[in-house]
């Protein structure tokens, strides 16, 4: 029986079956089988993100089973009835108001501090420290292996001047560190493990147990707490319960 | 950095991501290799120029085992430089 998309895992996720695949979908014109299987799918979709279905459950009458109008006299853009939302409008607007979604956020909200907290703590110990990461970074990823997380986490970083300044910090940095001369092994040893990373499961690392000795945190959960931490120290990622975001986000201005 | 990490992310900050972990990645190489001894130092050359993934790795975990707590000081440093 094929799996739902709130039971995807990340790989299956990102790999295919992401929102843009949708939208592409949607450019095409497919049978209408293909219709129907889509519209499955967005709406059991739309049922994970607490979005109510307004699909007809009619079959779509063809052209030819259509009444025959009467020349109707042109209405002014008021008068026009409002079109009903499609699966995929219901979609990519914004979702986060569901009670579920805000839970998701909060949550994300309350482990970015709690490990912030550690990270920044002089008083707990570095190995400590480390395992203590570990544990936020592994529920934080897990909490972000739900489908729509991403969705979500896209519409949290919306303010485009916080993102601009960022990216301006970064290019300096960028810049810096190009000034200072680095040995060629550093290099070498950078290009390894970044390769090693985007093997994933095939990486050599994966297979040999895992390279790190500290702390037993995977590699991959340690770049998601970093990148967390990275956003959350900005503040990126918007305070949201009960606060209205600007701008960003494929939703533009709210 | 993981593919899947940076398609959580905006597509404008996906390039400063991978950039600012790049530089992270660098810097705690960096610090772990002035940490070696100079045979160390020779031998790291050594393996990364000529030797195979497995030795690689070796040595990775063997030299630069503290290579993560390195990584999150590092990363401690470059938010705070970039606070300023």
């Amino acid at each position: 029986m094929e799996k739902l998309p709130e039971n995807w895992g990340v790989g299956e996720w990102s790999t295919g079956k992401n929102p843009e695949d949708f939208e592409k979908l949607a450019e095409k014109q497919p049978d209408k089988e293909a219709i129907e299987e889509q519209n499955k799918t967005i709406a059991s979709i739309n049922k994970h993100l607490g979005i109510e279905n307004k699909e007809s459950t009619e079959p779509e009458k063809q052209p030819e089973e259509l009444p025959e109008k009467a020349e109707e006299p042109q209405q002014t853009p008021e008068q026009q009835p409002k079109k009903e939302k499609t699966p995929q409008t219901q979609l990519i607007q914004r979702p986060e108001k569901s009670p579920e979604n805000t839970k998701i956020k909060e949550q994300l909200h309350g482990l970015i501090e709690k490990a912030a907290v550690v990270f920044y703590s002089k008083e707990i110990d570095p190995n400590e420290r480390i395992k203590l990461m570990g544990e936020y970074s592994t529920q934080i990823a897990k909490l972000l292996n739900m489908p729509p997380a991403s969705i979500y986490l896209t519409e949290l970083i919306a303010d485009s001047k916080k993102q601009n300044q960022l990216i301006d910090k970064i290019s300096g940095l960028v810049d810096k560190a190009k000034e200072i001369p680095k040995p060629e092994v550093i290099k070498k040893a950078a290009e390894f493990v970044k390769n090693e990373e985007k093997k994933g499961k095939e990486s050599i690392f994966q297979k040999m147990g895992g390279w790190n000795t500290v702390g037993g945190i995977a590699g991959f959960s340690l770049m998601i707490f970093l990148i967390l931490i990275f956003l959350g120290e900005f503040k990126l990622l918007e305070k949201t319960t009960g606060i209205e975001m600007e701008g960003g986000g494929k939703g533009g201005k709210k | 950095m993981d593919q899947k990490i940076l398609n959580l992310l905006p597509k404008e900050l996906r390039n400063s991501a991978s950039d600012f972990y790049d530089i992270i990645l660098e810097r705690s190489l960096m610090k772990a290799y002035q940490n070696l001894s100079e045979e160390n130092k020779t031998k790291m050359a050594q393996i990364f120029n000529s030797g195979t993934e497995e030795e690689k790795i070796d040595f990775l975990k063997n030299y630069l085992g503290d290579l993560q707590k390195i990584i999150a000081e590092e990363t401690k440093k470059i938010t705070e430089e970039m606070k300023k």
